[in-house]
């Protein structure tokens, strides 16, 4: 009877337990939201959607368009994950195949290592490392379309540091997926004369094709709300990007840059604003993309999203 | 019919074009990935290398930032108290439940949370903060990691408890358990090891973040925030050490991780 | 026309683990060689070391040769060789994102460059040898998931037959199938006997003596004893291979 009795109390917590947490993530969301539209408000009143096509950001105007930033956000993203797609894909083969057990082990275990890595670590190699490399091939390179830059900052080192950030993501979940590939297809393959590279590219990547895809998919998620190592390498100025060495910001990183420096009486409205657009576009791609990506247990187990 | 011939030489230089090229790029991602670790050790120890420089200069320095580590993981550790039992909730509650609308909806919102970006939970929590009047910053940061957080776990507890395949469960209910035993007596004894590993990789991401962080300029010391700041003065040879600390206590807490859960590396 | 097929002196390993002792074994052309023996007794490995497949498992090494008439094995190029002996796995494998055609073409496709003009005649031919032509002929382009296990392990015969061997290597080629499509496999491999070389391993010692001409005894790595099926199955020299096939082994 006692037991009965304590049984009931313990079930009657974990149920609360579970009903209460799943009660506060829509809290969560409901309070995300609120916040947001509250301090965006004044903006959209004032503004109208005209901020997501105007091309100028002049605070002292009041002038205050997304385009710029719209435009640094997806081709920023572009070229990192277009990068980290090609050569994470690359390596994850490469590190399947490697056939000595512990270095194949270790390879993976350096990478899983990498994807856990902060991103202020990318920003810091962003600025130290390929800045002085891009400068040098600025230099020596004879074209007059980038004359005058003495500057790495910009739009391409920052898609550089982010494809360096989304590498080991990649390369993690499409080894994943390349490893449960039946090795007998592999092997069926192999018995019709094919070398492990037709095999790789005619049997083994289109089976995988959606794990593939999953991970990139993944990538360009973090791709789009990276703020830091953006913010490091990206130069910060709030104007469409025209060439690649062009300094100009994401959503992301102009509300980092933009709000310690908001004189006029718009300014941190419009950076909610921003941020719901953020938001917005958060979710609808979470939504859509959810349906594409397949479980991934690699990615669980590395919190990798 | 010459061609015919020359088909099978052709296929063998396309072949080692392909081998060549994704050797190419695996060598540049390791390139890239080593250079890294590389650029950051390079920059902490470049000091002692400048005899202009007494010895010890770059040792003086190293307490502020086993300090602000310390304080980094006291914080962490609050937050990811808090933190783990509501993603246990609702990972129980998306996975082990009747799918309903509201399971559904849950499970999106978890989905979104978990990817939203920091600078957006940094503005959430600043606006909120509006709303209902000044709090401590440490309270800020703590509900800034939780939110971070939480949504995180909570998608890779539900994704692990999914691996869990269905028949075991039907095998507690069949025998007469109540929901509350299959979870405690079947899901997590299976799961532990995973689980475990999973927290300690999330509490290691979390562990690097700024963006959340980044808009409450206040007393409190969170090591990535500080590089951040540092680099961002062009004190790079601090924001250099502070970063070995970082990658450093992550490395230890990856291969407890992978120590707990030798699947990872498989 | 098939050629002969033998193997001198083979020996195998996983890293330290030896799987093959020193076997010897010559496959006639236009023959049925059986090989039978219990799991693990080292099969599979020897007939995936006679098309060059075993050197591509890591850490995997063997010694010996191998003759295909009067060419040795691995003296050639490891692509030519397995394009000379095709090979059929346990588990039917055909490719599952090509098309029941691709999945014919595909061996063509690689030996001799992406443009054919025979390439559809060719791939008919070989449906035709595997008995599969006239189930398949209107669904050419449909996934080749979408077939029956039974005619899955068809369309793999037909894809290692469109590069027209000379000895074709069958890996427990029923194991997985019901009754009725192995016994089409079977009729199979009477017909493909007249133009190619065969080597069956199966674990159903009916299946040998249906299809065999020859057998032979593995076991624990070692080739223990071979003959004409007939004398293997009736008059066996040694007492294990008595054993096994009046079924009284572990
Ligand atoms: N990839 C591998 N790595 C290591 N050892 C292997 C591998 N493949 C097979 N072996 C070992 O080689 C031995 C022989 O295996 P093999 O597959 O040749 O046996 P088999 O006679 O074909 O068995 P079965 O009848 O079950 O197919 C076994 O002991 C097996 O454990
Ligand atoms: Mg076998």
């Amino acid at each position: 009877m006692v037991k009965q009795q304590r049984n009931n109390v313990g079930e009657m917590v974990f149920t609360t337990l579970v009903f209460g947490s799943a009660a506060s993530v829509i809290l969560l969301m409901g309070l995300i939201i609120v916040v947001l539209l509250v301090h965006a408000l004044p903006a959209i009143l004032r503004f109208g959607l005209a901020v997501l096509w105007t091309n100028q950001w002049l605070p002292i105007d009041q002038v205050f368009g997304m385009w710029p930033f719209i435009v640094g956000t997806v081709i920023s993203s572009g070229i990192g994950v277009l990068f980290a797609a090609v050569v994470g894909t690359a390596t994850a083969i490469v590190i399947v195949r490697i056939r000595l057990k512990w270095l194949r082990q270790l390879s993976a275990a350096l990478v899983q290592w990498l994807s856990l890595i902060p991103s202020v670590v990318f920003g810091l190699w962003g600025i130290k490392f390929v800045a002085p490399i891009l400068l040098q091939m600025l230099r020596s390179a004879p074209i007059s379309a980038v004359s005058g830059s003495a500057e790495a900052d910009g739009i391409l080192l920052a898609g550089l540091t982010l494809a360096a950030m989304l590498l080991p993501t990649i390369v993690t979940v499409t080894r994943e997926t390349l490893i449960s590939v039946p090795p007998s297809i592999v092997d069926g393959a192999l018995a019709l004369g094919a070398t492990l590279n037709e095999a790789t590219l005619s049997i083994v990547i289109p089976y995988a094709r959606r794990g593939i895809f999953s991970a990139i998919l993944l990538a360009l998620g973090r791709a789009l709300g990276e703020t830091i190592a953006v913010v490091m390498v990206i130069g910060s100025q709030p104007q469409l990007a025209y060439t690649l060495f062009t300094k100009t910001d994401t959503l992301t990183s102009v509300i980092a840059t933009q709000w310690n420096h908001t004189q006029s009486v718009y300014g941190q409205s419009v950076l909610f604003e921003a941020g719901l657009l953020l938001f917005v576009l958060t979710f609808a791609f979470y939504t859509i993309a959810r349906m594409y990506v397949p479980r991934s247990v690699a990615a669980a187990r590395l919190q990798l999203w | 019919m010459v061609k015919k011939k020359m088909y099978p030489v052709w296929r063998k230089i396309k072949n080692k074009v392909i081998s060549l090229f994704f050797v190419a790029l695996a060598v540049l991602s390791l390139v890239a990935l080593v250079s890294i670790v590389g650029n950051v050790f390079h920059l902490t120890v470049s000091p002692l290398h400048i005899s202009s420089c007494s010895q010890n200069c770059g040792w003086i320095s190293i307490w502020p930032g086993i300090r602000a580590l310390w304080w980094t993981l006291r914080l962490l550790f609050i937050a990811s108290v808090i933190a783990l039992p509501f993603a246990f909730g609702t990972a129980l509650f998306i996975t082990e439940y009747r799918v309903t609308y509201l399971v559904f909806i849950v499970r999106l919102f978890v989905d979104i949370l978990a990817g939203i970006p920091g600078i957006l939970i940094a503005i959430v929590m600043y606006g909120f903060q509006f709303i209902v009047g000044q709090s401590s910053s440490n309270e800020l940061f703590i509900s800034s990691l939780i939110i971070f957080l939480l949504p995180k776990l909570a998608k890779g507890f539900a994704e692990i408890f999914y691996g869990v395949p269905l028949h075991y469960r039907e095998v507690a209910f069949a025998i007469g358990s109540t929901r509350m035993q299959m979870v405690f007596k079947v899901l997590l004894p299976m799961t532990f090891r995973t689980l475990s590993a999973s927290v300690l990789l999330g509490v290691a991401r979390t562990l690097g973040v700024v963006a959340p962080l980044l808009l409450f300029d206040s007393g409190i010391h969170y090591l990535p925030v500080d590089i951040y700041h540092l680099t961002v003065n062009g004190e790079f040879i601090k924001a250099a050490m502070y970063s070995l600390f970082l990658l450093f206590t992550i490395l230890l807490i990856y291969l407890f991780a992978a120590w707990l859960d030798q699947e990872i590396i498989k | 026309m098939g050629k002969a097929l033998s193997a001198i002196e083979l020996s195998a390993s996983f890293g330290n683990h030896q799987v093959l002792h020193c076997v010897s074994l010559h496959m006639q052309p236009n023959y049925v060689t059986a090989i039978i023996g219990p799991p693990g007794s080292g099969k599979s490995t020897f007939i995936r070391c006679l098309n060059r497949l075993h050197e591509t498992v890591p850490r995997a090494t063997m010694t010996g040769r191998v003759m295909l008439g009067d060419q040795d094995v691995y003296q050639m190029d490891a692509i030519s060789a397995r394009q000379k002996i095709g090979m059929v796995f346990a588990q039917p494998n055909p490719f599952p994102t090509m098309s029941i055609f691709d999945n014919v073409a595909i061996g063509l496709r690689l030996r001799d460059g992406k443009r054919q003009i025979h390439l559809s005649d060719e791939v008919e031919r070989s449906l035709t040898i595997a008995n599969l032509w006239s189930e398949v002929k209107d669904r050419l382009q449909e996934s080749s998931g979408k077939l029956t296990v039974g005619q899955q392990q068809r369309l793999c015969m037909a894809r290692a037959l469109a590069l027209q061997p000379a000895v074709l290597l069958l890996d427990e080629p029923a194991s997985v199938l019901d009754p009725f499509s192995t016994l089409r496999v079977e009729e199979l491999i009477d017909q493909l006997k007249e133009r190619y070389t065969i080597v069956i391993v199966t674990h159903n010692l009916q299946q040998a003596a249906r299809v065999a001409d020859r057998t032979a005894f593995f076991l624990a790595g070692e080739m223990i004893e071979q003959g004409t099926t007939t004398d293997l199955f009736t008059t066996p020299c040694d007492k294990r291979t008595e054993d096994y096939v009046t079924g009284r082994f572990g």
